[in-house]
């Protein structure tokens, strides 16, 4: 009893122990911060590229593809650990994107990652909608954001104007025709809005074809295809990390140049071009992916690249062998079934393909990688990198170690005579070891508990802090224009937080351990006798 | 006739100190007995060993030779925390220098003693009841209405009461005093001594060690202890 109280009584009298509970609550505060950072950032990656590659990918790990592909897919959906598959076709090519239809101005070329989907069936595996840009909705958004950006203009220069009007009368004449710009603003945005309501840019992504307009106007059937939103060069995002609807590509005209490569791998001499109308644009929250990747359509992809089926010629006498050639794709994409893991899924669909391969000899040999495997090398680089912050910062926090210990020595040294005091009316070794350990406890819990409350208020009030930083100071520390995600991560995961301030106050504890021992093996005499 | 069994009694004491690489034999071969109720004074020059004979018997101390017997019980052969409750039970200390805890108000300096020998689930059973026994022993040395006051609110004779009242919280079989009043003026070292034969009146055995020789001859019996051994 008398070491609750003699605890108790320290920790309300002294000001050295809560120098030692401010590092521990410096320190467990940090590293909940840049676990709960780093941690919701390598989740927003794993999301990410969870959702561009579904959970399972079967490829040759070859531009020239795999043939029978619908049988594997066939046989793969009778598996009940697969939910959906859909093929798709990965390949390269040089995109120019040209604004005005075909007769622009000269437009902008890059290499591109060029991926065939059958978007209705890509859309079951992947989350292909929920990536496309802009919809109904972020059109009204900014049609809605220009109106109210212009009429606070307009209420600006009518504040000017009248301020310099000398006259009532001309001053009466100015609001009027105020009044008269502000109705006709309104007028053009609602008339906006009506025309935006009809326009069906997320079913034009999702079929992967552009406006029969757009058609009309170009004076041919377009396929249509959705660009990543940093393919399109005129995009620059603004101070919120938010992209304009004004720079989208929309409607453009995209060309591709594509190296068709036949099933043996031989590359055709000359390229194949295809005409595109860009019908929307998708942002991933991959960087690397949102910066190369269009999508097309699988046909006409496999068309462009001579992978569709086709009847076998003999080289020699350009005669049909009366074989058929089958149509290939790159890979084939699944999505688990609920309750089942990729791993499992990998599993499954590895049987289905070693059946495939056994019934067609001579096609290419397929891996089977879940999506953790295929993106091994970016989610590996993050996760090293979140595992090396955290043992630095675990690192750094040893100087909470290091104060609890020296502050504990000093108060060690401070009551040496009341531990003799102590040991003289019957306390013995062990209960002295007690208070002191019993203090460390105290302020280790005390510590870990401000730093979690005060790391909690910080990460999820971090974008919040980060905008008042920016206001008053003009300085962010996420850049959204430099990073891809336009939040900074602000969740914190209860049970990595738990196991911190778990480990704190084991620090705090152990901080203590020396000078406990120290205090515990104090001969009272020589304690009674200290000066 | 039956002779009684001292309460405490020692048995060729010895001790050594090494300082400066001299060994200084401080006591040299004690045998000595204290009987219940006694008041026994321990009377000696500075640095004649009476608080290390003192320290011995209260089992603070472990001598180099001999031994310390508590009601015929070898005080350093017992073990496993029995050394502490035996100081704890047994034996009360009240020191030259007070030794007052400076966080702990008057009230809960005397209690102390009572919590050290009990278990945060033990105490709450018996807490009222030490609580008053407290307040009596506190209202005994005329500190009723200091109870709340912190050490360094109180002058050196009030600290020694706390002090004394802390000692007796466990009812101790000895109360030893090592220089009582070697820091107190004549007016307050009276009431002091005052207090502790009060307190032997009452029953209390008491063994007080000084080297005034006027505050030695108010105890029952006076040893005086010159170059490590009694005469």
């Amino acid at each position: 009893m008398y070491k609750v109280l003699l605890i108790w009584k320290y920790l309300r009298r002294k000001l050295a122990p809560m120098f030692a509970a401010l590092a521990v609550t410096m320190c467990t505060m940090m590293v909940i911060i840049v676990i709960s950072v780093m941690g919701g950032f390598f989740e927003l990656l794993s999301s990410s590229a969870q959702k561009l590659s579904g959970d399972v990918t079967v490829t040759a790990f070859s531009l020239s593809g795999f043939p029978h592909y619908q049988d594997l897919i066939d046989e793969a959906e009778k598996l009940p650990e697969v939910a959906a598959a859909t093929p798709t076709i990965q390949s390269y090519g040089l995109l120019n994107l040209r604004r005005g239809g075909a007769n622009g101005p000269t437009g902008n070329t890059k290499t591109v990652e060029v991926m065939g989907i059958e978007p209705e069936s890509y859309n079951k595996v992947v989350d292909y909608e929920a990536t496309l840009m802009w919809d109904k909705g972020s059109l009204l958004d900014d049609l809605n954001r220009l109106s109210d950006a212009r009429k606070k203009q307009l209420k600006k220069w009518e504040t000017e104007d009248l301020a310099e009007a000398g006259s009532d009368e001309l001053k009466k004449q100015i609001k009027e025709d105020y009044a008269a710009k502000l109705q006709q603003l309104e007028a053009l945005t609602e008339e906006q809005s009506t025309q935006l309501s009809n326009y069906g840019l997320k079913d034009m992504g999702m079929k992967l074809e552009p406006t029969s307009q757009r058609s009309i106007r170009a004076g041919k059937e377009l396929p249509g295809m959705v660009i990543g939103v940093e393919v399109n060069p005129y995009h620059s995002r603004d101070a919120e990390g938010k992209y304009n609807i004004l720079n989208a590509a929309i409607n453009d005209n995209a060309v591709l140049a594509l190296m068709p490569i036949n099933e043996k791998g031989d590359i055709r001499g000359e390229p194949a071009n295809a005409e595109f109308a860009v019908v929307n644009e998708f942002k991933s929250g991959l960087y690397d992916i949102d910066a190369n990747r269009v999508y097309v359509p699988l046909s006409v992809l496999q068309e462009k690249l001579d992978m569709t089926a086709a009847e076998e010629y003999d080289p020699e006498t350009l005669m049909p062998t009366g074989k058929g050639v089958p149509a290939r794709v790159t890979q084939v994409l699944f999505k688990s079934a609920p309750g089942y893991t990729a791993e499992q899924t990998a599993a499954a669909v590895t049987k289905v393909v070693k059946q495939i391969e056994r019934e067609n000899l001579g096609i290419p040999i397929l891996y089977t990688q879940t999506w953790m495997q295929m993106h091994a090398h970016l989610l590996g680089a993050v996760q090293n990198e979140v595992g090396l912050v955290t043992f630095l910062f675990a690192i750094i926090s040893v100087v909470a170690i290091v104060m609890v210990a020296t502050t504990f020595y000093m108060i060690v040294l401070e009551k040496t005579r009341d531990i003799g005091v102590l040991r003289a009316i019957g306390a013995s070794r062990w209960g002295i070891m007690n208070i002191y350990l019993g203090y460390g406890l105290a302020v280790g819990v005390i510590g870990a508990l401000l730093g979690l409350f005060f790391a909690y208020e910080i990460v999820t009030n971090l974008n919040e802090i980060q905008e008042w930083l920016y206001q008053w100071f003009g300085w962010r520390m996420w850049d959204p224009r430099t990073y891809f995600f336009d939040r900074i991560p602000d969740k914190v995961d209860p049970i990595k937080a738990t196991w911190i301030v778990i480990g704190a106050i084991a620090s705090s504890v152990v901080g203590a351990l020396i000078p406990a021992l120290l205090a515990a093996r104090l001969n009272p005499i020589e304690a009674l006798r200290y000066e | 006739m039956i002779l009684k069994q001292p309460v405490l009694k020692s048995k060729q004491l010895h001790k050594h100190y090494r300082m400066g690489g001299q060994d200084l034999h401080i006591l040299r071969g004690i045998d000595m007995e204290v009987h219940e109720n006694e008041f026994v004074a321990i009377y000696g020059r500075s640095g004649s060993g009476k608080s290390t004979l003192l320290h011995l018997l209260g089992g603070l101390d472990r001598p180099n030779e001999g031994e310390v017997f508590f009601n015929g019980q070898e005080v350093f052969k017992l073990r496993g925390g029995k050394l502490d409750r035996y100081r704890n039970r047994h034996v009360g200390f009240v020191f030259q220098q007070y030794h007052l805890l400076p966080e702990l108000n008057a009230l809960e300096n005397v209690l102390i003693g009572s919590m050290i020998g009990r278990s945060l689930i033990a105490w709450p059973t018996k807490k009222k009841q030490i609580k008053e026994r407290a307040k009596m022993l506190l209202e005994t040395v005329g500190l009723s209405d200091r109870m709340k006051h912190r050490p360094s609110k109180l002058s050196g004779g009030e600290r020694q009461r706390v002090a004394i009242a802390r000692a007796l919280i466990n009812e101790p079989d000895v109360l030893m005093a090592d220089e009582p009043t070697g820091n107190l003026d004549i007016d307050t070292s009276g009431s002091i001594i005052e207090l502790f034969q009060k307190l032997h009146e009452d029953g209390q055995t008491l063994i007080l060690v000084t080297h005034d020789e006027g505050i030695a001859e108010v105890a029952d019996r006076c040893l005086t202890l010159v170059q490590g051994k009694l005469s």
